[in-house]
């Protein structure tokens, strides 16, 4: 898809500006602070109805205007069917999003209608960072080409949320929390079963799109990437599983099975990424494992998903920037955004690469 | 802008609290009460102080009521054996509009959920299972909405009567987007008709 023409109100720095994008390449360039990266992030507010960075939606209101009453923002887009989507959250009427001015019941309905796919230098924690950065990694990447994996999910966290209080009520009678669980596990089991039989597929088709790309950004044909799952539950399913767990989450209160405790342990050459690898692998890795990411969503619902870039290129040598451009330069890649803080070693790789751009500086929340 | 004497600014302020109510319609409302000659807003104190005086709730059923026992469990003729099983009083009253049930009503004050601190004590079944044995209920119809809450309370419900009293429960999901309240008469009539043993529900479970 292409993103054609983006209008943001009240988002964060942007007080109101609109922004005419080229459908290849489009490089914001600016210094720290400046709100490059807003821009990027008001794209993924597009596309997931929330901010990259979990920021509440009330704290993403432009800060001169937050106190007031009646203050909100607004995000639109027009792609390149002229399909317009809207945006908008007030503190009173929440958070609504449309279609061609067809209002959605529900934000998550409007999940997959954008496809994208972002780096921003926070993603190493990927890698790096707890269990539950690599479950939102995949998770955002089935549930862009899969509805079913989508309405599972947010069901199983519904109830498993239903769950988790119920498993802190300390005072309650022992039989009534025994029953009630009974009943939280029986509704948690069918999505527990869809999540982890998808996220094992997925992992099987992902595994080759990631080996691929590493070789492809590191020129390095010998070394083996793989995403294992270490799936929370084995054969056995989740009702027997946490049957046999009961007693253990009634005593320390705390849910101990299901999908909700799956890992994916990223190997390099059969070791953990996560202690056996130097930094310039983890970015590698990182940056194989969005681009496998980006080539999977496109396979699925054969369209081109956007692609945010956040000052990835800092900290890297021109050799890998020109490589990298390159392997962006090729037929999978769609429109993509790429924000630096230096203009002329952008616009010199995208020059390099022959890409054709157009260039956007950002000062203080405008375009200059 | 102009200040309000304040007589009429506490009126608006009170008036400001009643649900739906903003403040635009509440000064409206209270300009009202001060300009009629008819007085209605005497009307309005001695309802309000009757009401405060005699209203109460069914120490039965839990409905709405000016004696210690509602009209409803105070007539004879209601005494069928059924007893219908709803949420709130929004919800009773949406099933007696229907004029398709007969029996008697339990109405439980909430549902079971952890996230509100609502358990089974808080919602005192106890009174529930009481008054089936000593009313002598055969069938018990749940008229709860299809929620994880309204399901998960159905379920503690019925494992505690299954045996004892038939468990009943009214066709749920497609008739009222989850609130009894908002369905009209005649499919909630038509749903409670219909209604199904409730084992149906949770596939044996
Ligand atoms: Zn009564």
């Amino acid at each position: 898809m292409i993103l054609k023409e983006l209008r943001i109100r009240y988002f964060k720095n942007y007080e109101s500006v609109d922004f005419f994008f080229h459908p290849q390449l489009n490089l914001i360039s600016g210094n720290n602070g400046m709100g490059k990266t807003n821009i990027l992030d008001a794209i993924y507010f597009m596309a997931f109805g929330k901010s990259y960075y979990s920021i509440s939606d009330k704290k993403l209101i432009h800060f001169d205007h937050v106190k007031d009453d009646s203050a909100f923002f607004r995000i639109e887009s027009i792609d390149e069917v002229d399909c317009h989507y809207v945006f908008s959250f007030n503190a009173l009427r929440k958070k609504v999003v449309s279609k061609d001015k067809q209002v959605y019941d529900k934000i998550s309905e409007h999940i997959g209608n954008i496809p994208l796919v972002s780096i921003f230098p926070e993603d190493i924690d990927i890698i790096k960072g707890d269990s539950s950065i690599r479950r939102r990694f995949i998770d955002n990447t089935i549930c862009q080409s899969d509805r079913e994996y989508l309405r599972a999910l947010l069901y199983y966290n519904k109830v498993l949320k239903r769950k988790r209080e119920l498993l802190k009520q300390f005072s309650m009678r022992y039989e009534d929390k025994i029953l009630l669980l009974k009943k939280y596990d029986f509704e948690l089991s069918q999505p527990a079963a869809i999540i982890i039989q998808k996220r094992s597929e997925f992992l099987t088709t992902f595994n080759s799109l990631l080996t691929d790309f590493y070789h492809r950004i590191c020129n390095a044909d010998l070394e083996t990437v793989l995403a294992k799952y270490k799936v929370s539950i084995e054969e056995e399913g989740y009702l027997e599983a946490v049957e046999n767990q009961r007693k253990n989450e009634i005593q320390r209160g705390r849910a101990l099975v299901g999908p909700h405790k799956d890992d994916i342990d990223f190997q390099l050459m059969g070791q953990s990424a996560k202690y056996y690898s130097s930094q310039g692998q983890q970015k590698s890795i990182l940056f194989a494992l969005k681009l496998a990411q980006y080539e999977y969503i496109r396979s699925v619902i054969d369209r081109k998903p956007l692609l945010l870039l956040d000052d990835i290129f800092d900290k890297l040598d021109q050799n890998r920037i020109d490589n990298l451009m390159d392997l962006l330069r090729g037929e999978s890649f769609g429109q993509i955004f790429i924000t630096d803080t230096d203009a002329m070693r952008i616009q010199e790789a995208a020059e390099k690469a022959d890409f054709k751009f157009l260039n956007f500086n950002i000062r203080e929340g405008k375009q200059v | 802008m102009n200040r309000l004497p304040k007589s009429l600014e506490q009126l608006t302020a009170v008036l400001g609290k009643l649900p739906g109510i903003g403040k635009k319609s509440a000064l409206r409302l209270a300009m009202y009460l001060a300009d009629r000659s008819d007085d209605v807003a005497a009307e309005m104190i001695q309802s309000l102080e009757s009401m405060r005086q005699q209203l109460t709730l069914c120490k039965h059923c839990r409905n709405y009521s000016d004696q210690p026992v509602c009209d409803i469990c105070a007539d004879k003729r209601r005494e069928n054996g059924t007893l219908c099983i709803v949420e709130s009083i929004k919800d009773l009253i949406a099933i007696e509009d229907t004029g398709q049930f007969m029996g008697r009503y339990h109405v439980l004050g909430g549902l079971i959920s952890p996230i509100d601190g609502i358990g089974p004590e808080e919602l005192n079944f106890s009174d529930l299972f009481a008054r089936i044995e000593s009313e002598n209920i055969q069938e018990v119809i749940m008229a709860i909405s299809a929620t994880i809450e309204g399901d998960t309370t159905m379920y503690y419900l019925s494992s505690h009567l299954d045996g004892k009293v038939r468990v009943s429960s009214i066709a749920r999901g497609v008739s009222f987007g989850g609130e009894l309240d908002y369905a009209d008469e005649f499919t909630l009539g038509r749903a409670i008709q219909s209604r199904q043993p409730v084992d149906k529900f949770f596939n044996g479970q």
